[in-house]
């Protein structure tokens, strides 16, 4: 076992040279100039040549990937051009809203996506089957930023039940660190408005994990269900219930727990969308201002970050196949 | 009392299918008295397995349904029982076993597990109590250092320690019935004796009756009591064993019995070698450790001698696991091997794809499932074809499908259905496909491989024929690989007997049947012919 969490460890490394350097090529081959870009159209030679040194742009290809390598594994990415601070910083500022955001819709998406999954494979073509598979079936054909827009037209708009934005309201913005920081420094009120103001985000970044593990989960179970151990289950005289969710459900899960994983990657560096519509403070929103900025550091820092998070995340799933399924720890 | 323990009366089993109703079972009527065994046998389709697991009402309602009958136990009418009430009957008065041990078991649960569950549920005990109730059980069923094996998962297991997990856990409860399903089709030979054995044993101690289900007639013969022989979802004829082996009535009985392959006559011998190895080697390391080296061998094939001569068959026989199929994949160069194979005299080992490419029209192999080898989208004009082009037989399309439908004709199949799809064939059909697939090339030597292994008995039968037929009028040069000793009996001329990647015994067919030297050869021919 130790040798196969070093070996996908190994291998975890490998990957992420090889984002770096794709990362590196493509920021540098894309035509056009990074510091005139920067600077605008009508700065004079001069200043770019300037900021050209400064970037270390005039310095040969090998030179500066070497030299963003060995930065990088220090976790020092440079600092932002339109900030003027350590793109780390900036990172760390913005990661807990990202996280938080992600985890909850994740949570909202594998709780719901399981259960609406295993009720429908369990009562196959009733109409909960149907109500379900249909909701999922809306669920991934809806783009995220209508959903978004609908919700918050209905929900924060329309009935003012909930806010359209933000991550807090004016009135805790002090005390805002959003659900956990509220929680631990025991402020109710905040942690109310935190929570108020997560739901439509959450549901709208949760739609599409929930649509696919829902149907990922159902497909599965039903196959999962017509096996034979599954007819030796019932015939040793198991309820119905124990033989769905002891016997089928389990081994149903391995294909869910891979989706679910990508899924959960994908949210944490690809929530763009919803966190531009919600103004929500995260990395994903930041990360695009960078690259609409064309900020070099940030758009490099950002995306081998989201690249570290996204295999972590990978072979967490990995480790977690294992401890469900015996065949794979033997393997391993 | 005069009560049978097992009363089925008129048991009807449809399956109801996109508007189509197939009746898998009409009307049966039998009984299982108390402590014998009463066998169903029958082909595959005539709905044995869909009695069985009416009994227990196991079938997935819907599709299936019963729109007659009555199945009583002791007295006490199990059709259309409340849930609760036959859930008291399963795995505790009544219990199963299944054909493929391997799938019947829960990959992710150990045995521990599995077994206690059925003591907990039915008999309410605590997990200590079952846990020692669990390793009196695998003592009984024969599996050594049961404590250790508690915390085994199936994958961990043997097919035959699987088979002996399945039967334990059925007979946790002890129950008045036990009901098998082709119990021992997925084992080997000789673990099939073996389990057999076990479950005659386990019979005499507990005092249970047997519903044994089955396609196998030796089995019948070493097993039953009594005897019902179903086809097309009817019992044609029930009577004690030994009656209906002596004097069956019905005509299908007496075709059943007579499909047994007849012993090849002995033929001329021959020197025109087609295709020879020496020293053939086929080793997979085994790697450990984070940098994946070597450090071991799994030898597949370990240093074989093989030639396989024009118009005769070499018969290679040996359990899963021997090895058997990666000869004939390496003599194929199907995958890489080490040691010298030569075709038609000329070196073949090391050419390059290129260079083997025209000589692959000459070497063919036939698989055993004649469902997963044909491509489900092509049709059967198509699939023939498909090596005509290949090879560029056949100017153009009318001369290839004249070719197509030739080939069909001589496999005994209607040229007429070219353009059919392989899921509208019966099995033995398919395999027809197969084999007219592989022929229509003209090749010089086919490997077979378990060619007719999941064909029922009178198919299998018809399909050796075909087979012998083919290599008569072709000269065709056979290596027939085959678990089944009956089945090599009837097509080989030589025979070698694998074990762990090396030949145990090798030999003309005739003299190795008639007095085999290896005890392990003996083991094997004792298993299959009851010697």
């Amino acid at each position: 076992m130790t040798a196969y969490i070093l070996r996908r460890l190994g291998a975890l490394l490998i990957s992420l040279w090889g984002v770096s350097l794709l990362l590196f090529l493509m920021t540098h081959l894309i035509p056009g100039n990074p510091a005139r870009a920067m600077l605008g159209e009508r700065a004079n030679a001069e200043a770019v040549a300037k900021l050209e040194r400064e970037l270390g742009l005039d310095r040969p290809l090998y030179e500066q990937y070497g030299r963003f390598l060995a930065n990088a594994a220090r976790l020092d990415f440079g600092r932002s051009i339109k900030t003027k601070r350590p793109v780390a910083q900036e990172l760390w500022a913005r990661f807990p809203a990202t996280l938080e955001l992600t985890m909850c819709a994740m949570v909202f998406a594998v709780v719901l996506g399981l259960l609406l999954g295993a009720l429908s494979a369990a009562r196959r073509g009733g109409a909960l089957d149907f109500f379900s598979m249909t909701i999922s079936l809306a669920g991934v054909s809806i783009p995220i930023y209508c959903l978004g827009l609908l919700l918050i037209l209905l929900f924060a708009n329309g009935l003012e039940w909930l806010p359209n934005g933000g991550r807090h309201s004016d009135a805790y913005a002090i005390a805002g660190a959003g659900l956990i920081g509220s929680l631990l420094k025991g402020d109710l009120g905040a942690f109310r408005d935190a929570a108020v103001h997560l739901i439509l985000p959450t549901v709208t970044l949760g739609a599409v994990p929930l649509a696919i593990i829902s149907r990922m989960t159902r497909s599965s179970l039903l196959e999962a269900l017509g096996q034979d151990y599954v007819r030796t289950a019932e015939a040793k005289g198991l309820r119905p219930s124990v033989v769905l969710f002891k016997h089928a459900l389990r081994n149903a899960l391995i294909p869910v727990l891979t989706i679910t994983g990508l899924e959960f990657g994908y949210l944490l560096g690809g929530a763009v969308m919803t966190e531009s519509i919600f103004s929500w403070p995260g990395v994903g929103r930041w990360l695009w201002l960078s690259v609409l900025a064309r900020d070099l550091p940030a758009i490099q820092g950002g995306v081998l970050f989201v690249a570290l998070l996204f295999m972590t995340i990978v072979l967490i799933m990995d480790l977690l196949y294992a401890a469900v399924d015996p065949r794979i720890r033997a393997a391993a | 009392m005069n009560e049978p323990l097992l009363r089925i009366e008129n048991l009807a089993v449809h399956f109801h299918v996109e508007h189509e109703t197939v009746e898998a079972v009409k009307g049966v009527s039998f009984q299982v008295e108390r402590g014998e065994t009463l066998a169903l046998v029958g082909e595959s389709g005539s709905g044995k397995s869909a009695s069985a697991l009416s009994v227990l009402q196991l079938l997935p309602y819907p599709p299936a349904s019963h729109p007659s009958g009555s199945v009583q136990l002791n007295g006490e009418e199990l059709m259309g029982a409340p849930l609760p009430k036959l859930r008291s009957v399963r795995g505790n008065r009544v219990s199963m076993i299944f054909q493929e041990p391997m799938t019947s078991l829960n990959p992710l649960h150990s045995i521990e597990k599995q077994v206690s569950e059925i003591l907990m549920v039915h008999q309410l005990m605590s997990r200590q109590k079952a846990r020692k109730r669990c390793v009196e059980l695998l003592h009984m069923v024969g599996i050594g250092e049961a404590e250790k094996r508690l915390t085994a998962f199936p994958h961990e297991l043997s097919g035959g320690q699987r088979q002996r997990v399945m039967i334990a856990m059925a007979l946790a409860n002890e129950p008045d019935l036990l009901i098998a399903d082709e119990p021992t089709t997925a084992l080997d030979v000789t673990v099939q004796a073996q389990i057999l054995a076990l479950l005659k044993e386990l019979q005499s101690q507990l005092g249970m009756a047997m519903l044994f289900i089955t396609h196998d007639l030796g089995i019948v013969r070493k097993m039953a009591d009594r005897v019902c022989v179903m086809k097309e979802g009817e019992i044609v004829e029930k009577g004690e064993t030994e009656r209906i082996f002596k004097d069956p009535r019905h005509a299908y009985t007496q075709r059943l019995l007579q499909s047994e392959p007849e012993p090849l006559e002995t033929r001329e011998p021959t020197e025109k070698i087609v295709v020879r190895a020496e020293n053939l080697r086929v080793w997979y390391p085994i790697r450990r450790g984070v940098l994946r080296r070597s450090t071991d061998y799994v030898k597949a094939v370990d240093g074989i001698d093989v030639a396989a001569r024009e118009g005769r068959t070499v018969g290679v026989v040996g359990e899963s696991g021997s090895g058997k199929t990666t000869l004939g994949l390496a003599l194929l160069r199907l995958i890489s091997s080490e040691g010298n194979v030569y075709f038609g005299g000329r070196p073949i080992q090391g050419l390059r794809s290129k260079h083997m490419r025209p000589l692959r029209r000459h070497m063919q192999i036939i698989f055993q499932d004649p469902y997963g080898s044909l491509s489900p989208r092509m049709s059967v004009a198509q699939i023939i074809e498909e090596g005509l082009k290949v090879h560029r037989i056949g100017e153009t399309a009318e001369e290839r499908e004249r070719i197509v439908m030739e080939t069909l004709e001589e496999v005994g199949l209607d040229p007429e259905t070219r353009r059919r799809y392989p899921h509208e064939f019966s099995g033995g059909q398919r395999q027809r496909i197969s084999v007219a697939r592989a022929m229509a090339i003209k090749p010089r030597f086919v490997v077979l491989d378990e060619p007719t292994s999941s064909l029922d008995a009178s198919v299998q039968a018809q399909t050796l024929n075909l087979l012998l037929r083919l290599q008569r009028d072709h000269g065709l040069a056979y290596l027939f690989i085959s678990h089944d000793l009956k089945v090599i009996r009837a097509v080989a001329d030589e025979v070698i007997v694998m074990r762990q990647g090396k030949v145990v015994e090798s030999g003309p067919a005739a003299e190795l049947f008639e007095n085999p030297q290896n005890p392990y050869t003996h083991e094997l021919l004792s298993a299959a012919f009851d010697k």
